[in-house]
């Protein structure tokens, strides 16, 4: 069964969630048929093309697969800040990465989400301590 | 491929910063470089596949681009397609004219890609290329595509795959082929000191390592073998034209690794049959995962590749014999053509003292866009020399 028709009622782009302050956490998307998910959430999905995407929310926990220091001005950014590439519930998403120490850290590396909607951006990832909670596997099929 | 498509003509106007010239002035030095070579009239072409990326935010020329930089040298009333596709977007309108010519729909079509980059202010160019990754995704990060390839390099030094010497390496191997070639951008050998001590831009990237903003424009006029009279001289075929776009998820390979097996079986060749490459080295390690993803040589080697000289001027493999992106310069639009006339050049055995000495055999790889992990879109084509 491949029923698009679900993609006809999907939320508008402007209408769904990215992430939850409250919880700190991001809101992505996840197939109810095969269980491949994406941030932010899509209509249809990228693995099956089932168009049965349930909002999910993503661990906090992920893995720093890679990051860069940009030392070039734009105008979104007073340098230097860092860019990261994170591996979070099996979706690879770049943001900011703060707290880094340039020396030290070594990738793959694990990190932690924070939100907090009054920055900007309003999310970004810092490096995991000790005390933070272990990762779950996602048992993500796809 | 049924219809053999060959290329009878190329032009460029240099790589640099043109700041009296204009899209027209640019596309037109391209384009009509290209019909004197293929000696073939303004009005012996029958489509034209025009592309260009940053005309839309950096001069507001949004639309119709094509039309507009063509009528100026009489070329109107044939069918015009405007392709825009990142940094891949003269390679993608090469594919559209192969494809054209293969359909019957033209026997002589035009390849042209045009690109201003400076303005008045940088950080607009820098806003404009911005585009080329998912705004409504990256917005308010800065993303910037030196940062990009950036974290294609992080990942592989701290695995021990490659080593900053390897990086600056690179980049030393670009200036001195750039060196070589009067279309670059950057014409000065820099050493392997300069290269490290020049102003970080994305670590571990530096600015030697880096294609600058660029202004210029490549011109290709392909036609039906057989359609026209062509000069004598040795003549160039294409073997195989493959594409792909990103794929989401963490564990699907680059778009070169995915695409390439196409490319050499339409060729009936393998990477080892390769004398000559152009890959899209918008930082100049970028050439390094290439070597990998287009199977020039294993996983963890292209270190050892680069510093063997194998991919330098008068290796076996030579890579980047114009100075590639991060020396010839990398105007978006244009750079796929760009890379399709310096290995015409090649083939034809006219590179000068860039040549690679009986080159027969030749591969454009050509990228464009970041969708968070694969680029948005990635093309390759073989080429071939056949004898007169």
């Amino acid at each position: 069964m491949n029923d698009l028709r679900g993609a006809l009622d999907a939320p508008l782009t402007s209408q769904r969630r990215r992430y939850d302050a409250e919880q700190g956490a991001l809101i992505g998307g996840r197939c109810s048929s095969c269980g491949a998910s994406a941030w932010p959430r899509r209509t249809v999905c990228y693995h099956c093309g089932q168009a049965s995407i349930d909002d999910f929310v993503l661990d906090t926990m992920g893995s720093l697969v890679t990051w860069a220091r940009v030392w070039v001005p734009t105008d979104e950014v007073d340098p230097p800040y860092v860019l990261g590439l994170v591996v979070l519930d099996g979706i690879e998403l770049v943001g900011h990465v703060r707290g880094l120490d340039d020396q030290q850290f070594k990738v793959p590396s694990p990190v932690r989400l924070v939100v907090d909607p009054t920055e900007r951006p309003p999310f970004w990832f810092e490096p995991a301590t000790p005390g933070d909670e272990a990762s779950e596997p996602s048992g993500d099929p796809a | 491929m049924t219809t053999e498509v060959e290329i009878v003509g190329v032009g460029m106007h240099p790589f640099g910063r043109f700041q009296e010239s204009t899209l027209k002035d640019l596309a037109r030095e391209a384009a009509v470089s290209a019909l004197i070579d293929a000696e073939l009239t303004t009005k012996q072409i029958q489509a034209a596949y025009t592309s260009n990326s940053l005309a839309g935010i950096l001069t507001g020329q949004a639309q119709i681009r094509g039309q507009t930089v063509l009528r100026d040298i009489g070329i109107e009333g044939i069918p015009i397609v405007n392709v825009e596709n990142a940094c891949a977007g003269g390679s993608t309108a090469f594919r559209e004219a192969i494809l054209a010519i293969q359909a019957g729909a033209a026997d002589v079509v035009l390849a042209l890609g045009f690109e201003k980059m400076f303005v008045d202010d940088r950080v607009r160019t820098l806003r404009a290329l911005r585009s080329a990754a998912d705004l409504d995704v990256i917005a308010g990060l800065g993303l910037q595509f030196t940062a990009v390839y950036a974290m294609r390099l992080r990942k592989r030094l701290d695995d021990g795959t490659l080593t900053m010497a390897d990086l600056v390496e690179s980049a030393v191997k670009s200036h001195r082929h750039g060196a070589l070639n009067p279309y670059a951008q950057h014409r000065r050998e820099v050493s392997a000191e300069e290269v490290l001590n020049s102003r970080r831009i994305a670590d571990p990237l530096t600015l030697f390592m880096c294609s600058s903003i660029s202004d210029g424009a490549a011109a290709v006029v392909l036609a039906r073998r057989g359609s026209v009279p062509g000069h004598g001289g040795p003549r160039v075929t294409v073997r195989a034209s493959a594409t792909g776009t990103g794929k989401s998820g963490p564990d699907e390979p680059p778009i070169a690794e995915r695409i390439a097996p196409a490319a050499y079986e339409a060729a009936g060749i393998g990477p080892e049959d390769l004398d000559v490459l152009e890959v899209h080295d918008a930082m100049s390690p970028g050439e390094l995962l290439y070597y990998e993803q287009l199977g020039l040589c294993e996983p963890g080697e292209a270190g050892k590749l680069l510093h063997e000289g194998i991919t330098s001027l008068g290796g076996a493999h030579v890579v980047n014999p114009s100075g590639g992106l991060s020396s010839r310069g990398h105007p978006v639009g244009a750079t796929g053509l760009a890379q399709i006339a310096e290995l015409t050049w090649q083939l034809r055995g006219e590179a000068g003292p860039r040549q690679v000495d009986g080159a027969r055999l030749a591969l454009a790889q050509n990228s464009g866009g970041w969708l968070e992990g694969a680029s948005a879109v990635g093309n390759i084509h073989i080429l071939e020399r056949l004898s007169p």
